[in-house]
């Protein structure tokens, strides 16, 4: 017998707030932290099952999923992030050179490193993403295709279509267009809150955020 | 129309003429009120070409505590705090940042193709390379111009060796000029100009050590460069109004516009001067002194080309000569990797009292900011979704797509506005009844005059509203009532706008101008509130003791008007 499906919302509401659809495949989700308030729409992929094989064990045994330990995670995600329908999160790879278990050559490996998203971030539909780090305040916009092992900083805002090549670092405080993307603009100081005043003002991405967050969810 | 439906611009008045001559006289405030309502009187349109000029998003504005007006990018004034490279984040001394020319002295480089960030890569043993310089997005590298480095650090470095022919780059910028080019110019006033004997100087013995011209480019910039730098100098030494230090001034600090003004003040004299003493600067005529003569074999050599190979003009326009770059480059193969310009962190100021408005945090890693008075910590945040009716607009979705409004059908959207003053403040909105442009589209705002609360601890909120707001307006989803807000809550206010988008007729022939279709309601917005913070009080006391002489006393009371642009989204036609 099929569940009703008045009982099944379209999304799963967890206690912190996050709101992942169901139809979104998260795979490994327990390499994958959200910090709470994020959301996560439909036809998003999050690989969390890329994850770095723990470190003193040979690769033989990283099929096994039971010796996972909680401190591998493979993703992150900080506070009010919007993952748009269509995304994915990969996590970083990078070929890195271990010394063989029985000691012959040492040989390079493809290791899984951790994709770290802080807070108020907003990913548009169909963005493929394989940054390293991504700070907080940061927009991205739909389509756009962020490499391996791009570090964006504080205070990003990257219009759609823009692709940002590999092992590439993107300083704060700008616009970024193009392919390959480059830097077309500054953002205002107020497109985000200080943080350092401890106010309770409310600015330009953080209102956003919680509105974003806020439009989405099971109907009531 | 780079933002997505529905967007907010705010127009900083200092574009406004007539706000220009009732700033300098604040001294009657009748004129003021006079011209305040005249202000009000004439509509902005938000079409006009000038409008462009002042519209901002809300995000770029300041907010000058002392002269309590927003600012805009253009009434501030900038101050560099700090100089750093946006691949490494490093931060150079201002001194070094002068030596290298503006360019990152580390390992940063941009692809002379795509411009992208390179990547340094071995193509060798990992540790000990030997090394190129890779681009990530159009795959081309350094080998491709035959460049190959012994170390993976200190790229910068290696490559200014390259372009001096395997020399260490000396520390002054005149290096290929003032070093082994110096007794040739010296001598060069006495010999005949462009004599055969010179073409075998300095510069082209250099160009021989190294393969391929570009090289020559930079050395004959600096030579350039030094040259005309002294023949200024030794041309104005008489005149003792333009000093030589005019050759490196900022133009953007007061001490040197002053020197400029005298330049323009004291003209008369300076002629006389300059007629008594008549210095005549002459160009560059040797090729030391960075002068070369287009000879027909640097013409000859292009129709042999593949057109695939040629440079575009962007490429060239990327290659600056001060460095390795070859802004001459013809082939594909003669571009250089650039490195990277810096950036700065730049504070601002008030450009009529000086007052700072933004200063950022010194550090480079940190996105924050030690003073930053920003206009939205003073004026309401607006954010607009379509009013929840059954057959009404759904909520924009973040698909990139337009807000296409049916022409002669009302839609209804509410308008929130969120205080983020500590005091309460008074809000009415005006807007005209019909939009400014050629099409007309009818606007009404349902309750123009209302306050919103100020700005307390979000608990407030829980303590002193009992969680059933939002049934302020029962009748959500049927007739709004006029007057009357939509909804309410501790900080901020709702109120609905209705929009009745004229239909746009179009001739066969006549193309609809770019955005013609869309809607762009302005909306005068004054704003009242009594400053009661604790700051402003000392202030005001302080003000009290020192300015009796008829200034008129700071009360606390702020008033603050603007126009604000809003844009709904597009008539379907």
């Amino acid at each position: 017998m099929p569940p009703k499906p008045a009982v099944r919302g379209e999304y799963i509401e967890t206690e912190t707030g996050n709101k992942i659809n169901r139809k979104a495949s998260v795979l490994g989700p327990r390499h994958i932290i959200l910090a709470g308030k994020c959301v996560i729409q439909h036809d998003v992929v999050i690989r969390g099952d890329l994850v770095r094989p723990s470190q003193p064990k040979p690769p033989t045994q990283q099929g096994d999923q039971k010796s996972a330990s909680p401190d591998q995670t493979s993703i992150h995600l900080g506070r009010y992030v919007f993952i748009s329908p269509g995304c994915t999160l990969h996590p970083p790879s990078r070929l890195t050179t271990v010394a063989s278990p029985n000691g012959g050559e040492p040989q390079q490996i493809m290791t899984y490193f951790m994709l770290r998203i802080s807070d108020y971030v907003y990913i548009g539909p169909n963005t493929h993403v394989r940054a390293a780090e991504i700070k907080s305040n940061v927009y991205i916009g739909a389509n756009c295709t962020i490499g391996n092992m791009v570090i964006i900083k504080d205070n990003v805002k990257i219009l759609d279509g823009t692709v940002l090549p590999p092992n590439t670092v993107w300083a704060g405080g700008t616009v970024i267009a193009g392919r390959p993307g480059r830097v077309v603009g500054e953002i205002g100081e107020g497109w985000a809150a200080s943080g350092t005043s401890g106010s309770t003002v409310d600015e330009g991405v953080g209102i956003r955020s919680r509105e974003r967050w806020a439009s989405v969810g099971n109907k009531r | 129309m780079a933002l997505p439906f529905p967007y907010i611009y705010i127009s900083c008045p200092c574009s406004d003429a007539s706000r220009r001559a009732l700033t300098s006289k604040r001294s009657s405030r009748d004129v003021d009120i006079d011209r305040a309502m005249q202000d009000d009187e004439d509509t902005f349109d938000p079409r006009h070409p000038r409008s462009a000029f002042s519209l901002f998003p809300p995000e770029h504005l300041l907010y000058c505590e002392e002269c309590h007006e927003i600012k805009c990018p253009r009434c501030v004034t900038e101050e560099i705090n700090a100089t750093y490279c946006p691949d490494c984040l490093f931060e150079s001394p201002k001194v070094m940042v002068r030596g290298e020319l503006n360019r990152c002295p580390r390992n940063c480089f941009h692809c002379p193709i795509c411009t992208s960030q390179m990547i340094t890569t071995s193509i060798g043993d990992p540790k000990s390379g030997p090394f190129v310089l890779n681009c990530n997005y159009c795959m081309w590298n350094t080998l491709d111009v035959g460049i190959k480095f012994d170390k993976a650090i200190g790229i910068r470095g290696q490559v200014d060796e390259m372009a001096n022919g395997g020399k260490q780059r000396p520390a002054t910028l005149k290096s290929p000029y003032s070093g082994q080019a110096e007794p040739a110019r010296k001598s060069s006033l006495s010999q005949t100009p462009l004599s055969p004997g010179h073409q075998d100087e300095a510069p082209d013995a250099m160009d021989r050590s190294v393969p391929g011209a570009p090289l020559d480019a930079t050395a004959r910039f600096n030579a350039l460069r030094a040259f005309y730098k002294e023949q200024i100098t030794d041309s104005s030494a008489t005149d003792a109004s333009f000093p030589t230090s005019a050759l490196d001034m900022a133009y953007s600090s007061p001490s040197s516009l002053q020197r400029i003004m005298n330049i323009y003040t004291n003209r008369d004299s300076s002629a006389k001067r300059s007629r008594q003493k008549l210095t005549i600067m002459r160009e560059a005529r040797t090729s030391s002194e960075g002068f070369i003569l287009t000879t027909e074999s640097t013409k000859v050599s292009s129709p042999s080309i593949d057109y695939d190979e040629t440079t575009t003009a962007s490429q060239r326009a990327f290659q600056h000569p001060s460095f390795i770059g070859n802004p001459d480059a013809v082939k594909v193969s003669e571009l250089r990797p650039m490195p990277t310009l810096m950036r700065t962190k730049r504070s601002k100021r008030c450009a009529t009292c000086k007052h700072i408005l933004t200063r950022p945090d010194l550090k480079i890693s940190s996105a924050r900011y030690r003073i930053k008075l920003i206009a939205l910590n003073y004026i309401p945040f607006v954010t607009i979704k379509p009013l929840p009716v059954p057959g009404g607009l759904l909520a924009p979705v973040p698909d990139g797509a337009d807000v296409v409004l049916a022409p002669g059908k009302p839609v209804q959207f509410i308008m929130t506005l969120r205080n983020p003053l500590f005091d309460d403040a008074s809000v009415s909105l005006g807007c005209p009844s019909v939009t400014p442009g050629r099409h007309g589209h009818r606007v009404t705002i349902l309750c123009p005059q209302f306050r919103i609360g100020k700005n307390s601890d979000a608990w407030d909120d829980a303590l002193n509203n009992p969680p059933d707001r939002g049934t302020l307006n029962p009748a959500a989803g049927g007739e709004q009532i006029a007057g009357k807000l939509y909804d309410q809550g501790r900080n901020w206010a709702s109120v609905v706008l209705e929009i009745v988008p004229a239909s746009i007729v179009r001739q066969q022939s006549a193309e609809l101008d770019e955005d013609e279709d869309v809607i762009e309601i302005p909306i005068r917005v004054r704003l009242e509130w009594t400053v009661t913070d604790l700051d402003a009080g000392l202030e005001r006391r302080k003000r009290d003791k020192g300015l009796d002489d008829g200034e008129d006393v700071d009360d606390g009371k702020r008033e603050l008007s603007y126009w604000m642009v809003v844009g709904i989204g597009r008539v379907a036609c």
